[in-house]
Formats: C-alpha cells, structure tokens, sequence
C-alpha cells in the first residue's frame, strides 16, 4: 500500500470551467488511477516500506530497554579485544589451506601404464635403430679408405705397438737435419720399415692435406707450379697404412 | 566413469579390450580399478539411503581412494555432514574441487 503525501492530490475529475477547491466525495483520490500505477517519485522505493510497523513510527512507542547492568557495551568490547588478544598465537593460515592429497590408485597406475608403454616405444625405437646399424656396418669398410688414413682400427697385425713407433719417429726427429738425409737415415730406414713406418712423400708432390700440414708457402721456382712441396720441415709417417703423424712442408706459392 | 588411455589420452571404448587401440597402451588395470571405484560408490549410496552414515563415509573414502571422482567427493561429504564431522566435512569439500572434471 502506497500512502498518498500531501502532493498526491486525488486528480480532479472534473473538466469544467470551474476548478472546484474540495474533491468529489463521489471519486476519492484511491480511485483516481489504475491500482498497479505508482507515483514515479516513489517507483524507486522498494515495496518493504510499506510494511514497516506502525509502531516504529510513532515517537511515543516505548523504547527498548537493555537488561544488562550499566557499561555494558564497554564490558562488551573489552572482553572481544581481550579474547581476539588471547588468539594472536596461532598463526594464520596461507591463503588456501589444501593439504597434499595422495594419488589415487588410479593415477598410480595410469603413470605405470604410461611409463610401460613409453619404454617399449623407446625398445622399439631402439630395436630398429640396431637393425638399420646391422645392415649398414657390412657395407662400411668398402668405404672405410679415408677412415683408414685416420682411424685407429684396422691395424696391420706387422705393425709395431704404437709406443714403439712414436719413440722411433721421436728419434727421427732427434737427428741433426744435415746428417738425417745421410748416414743415420740409411740406418734408420730398415727400423722404420720393419716397424711397419713409411715415411709420407712430400718434396715435389702435391699439397695433400690428408697427409700434410702447411707450414708456410714460398715463392718457387719460375715455371714452376703453386702448390707443389718445396721442403719438408718435420717428416711425416703412415704406420700400416695409416697416417701415423702428419708431414709439415712448405709449398710455393 | 570413462576411461581415458594414460599414454595418448584417447577415451577408451567400454568392453573388454586389455590395451588402448590407439596406442597399445594396456588399460585393463585401469578397468579394474574403476570398476572396484564404482562398486564402492554403489555400496556408499546404498548406505546413506539407509541412515549408516558411519558406512557410507567409509566406502567414500575406499572409493576416493580407488580414483578420485566427484561422485565419491558427494558421498563422502553428504555422510560427513551426516555424521556432524567438522574436520571431514571441509576435507570433502576441497576433494570435490580439486576433481579434474
């Protein structure tokens, strides 16, 4: 129920000329409208209003009365500090206390299963990999001749033990350069050989870089062309076939 | 409940297959389980429907244990709330929210 203020005057009915100063008791102001129509200056009050109690409204109604002692409130408020006080030891949770939850069985075994499956992919993978390596290794060695020159497999059962090699190109090394090309290296040379040693030929052949390193280049001779070894600075050596140490030579430029 | 392959994620079909057919993968542990899950959810239903709240609280728990599920969160927390437990009530809960849908 909407109770009318003192602008909702009752509309007057009556469209003559002469405005009349009291209402018509034939149409009250309640039967003016339609009964669902609301004054819009009151469309936004909600409807609760409307069913407040009268006696709230009445300045006379009797007060409530609080049945505690006098200084209540204050009690009141200081024992709620005090209690909130004897609470400041334990601490505060973090933001969303969730204990670890153990995994189901479920889960348990859905990774196992998982795991399983991803090491015989892994098997397989490695099963396949070992057949292609099967069939690519007989074909190797029929392209095994540059592995050879570096390599260190395939030695030559004459061959001396690798040690014993280095000690004789180290005492080739030891050798005066004048006397080297001379006396000692026509006794050194059957050493060298029976050793299973071969001296890398350089003076006068090509730069081979498989078997040679460049020491540096000079001019050569007119005529002559670039490329070629000039002079050797430190020999190098084949031991059954594979490059044992690498030759130092100078080339012309 | 469905089954989902560990390995490629594929839902698996219901039957009696022992391995994904996507994969290989082997899934019939996997069936078991949630078959084990399931009987445990039927046996807490059944308990709560009769007022043994007691019961259903602890095939709640056999059943979360098996595989977590909401449907085993639910019984657990309705039985909790039945038993006027505070402790377990909250668990309950955060158990359902934590279920991966």
């Amino acid at each position: 129920m909407i109770l009318p203020s003192d602008s909702d005057l009752p509309p007057d009915r009556n469209d003559g000329d002469e405005p009349s100063e009291e209402p018509d008791d034939a149409i009250n102001w309640w039967e003016a409208g339609d009964d669902d129509e609301q004054d819009p200056d009151l469309a936004g009050l909600p409807d609760e209003l409307d069913d407040v109690p009268d006696e709230l409204d009445d300045p006379n109604a009797p007060q409530l009365q609080s049945v505690a002692g006098p200084g209540w409130r204050n009690d009141l408020y200081k024992d709620l500090i005090e209690s909130l006080r004897d609470l400041e030891a334990i601490e505060d949770p973090d933001d969303e206390f969730s204990p670890p939850e153990p995994p189901d069985l479920y889960t348990f075994f859905g990774e196992l299963a998982a795991l399983r499956q991803d090491f015989r992919h892994d098997g397989q993978r490695t099963h396949e990999t070992l057949t292609k390596l099967a069939t690519f290794l007989p074909s190797a060695p029929a392209s095994g001749a540059p592995v050879r020159r570096s390599g260190k497999s395939g030695m030559s059962p004459e061959a001396w033990p690798l040690e014993t090699c280095l000690a004789l190109v180290s005492t080739w090394d030891l050798l005066p350069q004048a006397t080297a090309a001379g006396a000692f290296e026509s006794s050194l040379n059957p050493l060298l050989h029976a050793a299973g040693l071969t001296r890398v030929p350089t003076v006068g052949q090509p730069f081979d870089p498989a078997t040679m390193t460049l020491a540096g280049t000079e001019p050569g001779p007119k005529k002559s062309p670039s490329g070629k070894v000039l002079r050797e600075i430190s020999a190098g050596f084949l031991r059954a076939g594979m490059l044992l140490r690498p030759a130092s030579v100078i080339v012309s430029a | 409940m469905n089954i989902h392959c560990p390995f490629c994620r594929k839902k698996v079909p219901p039957g009696n297959a022992r391995r994904c057919r996507h994969c290989g993968c082997e899934v019939a542990m996997l069936r078991q389980i949630t078959s084990a899950a399931r009987d445990s959810l039927q046996l807490g239903l059944e308990a709560l429907r009769e007022g043994r709240d007691r019961d259903a609280h602890e095939f709640a728990y056999e059943a979360w244990g098996l595989r977590h599920s909401r449907e085993a969160a639910a019984i657990g927390l309705l039985s909790a709330i039945g038993l006027s437990d505070p402790i377990e009530i909250p668990r309950w809960i955060r158990r359902r929210r934590a279920v991966v849908i």
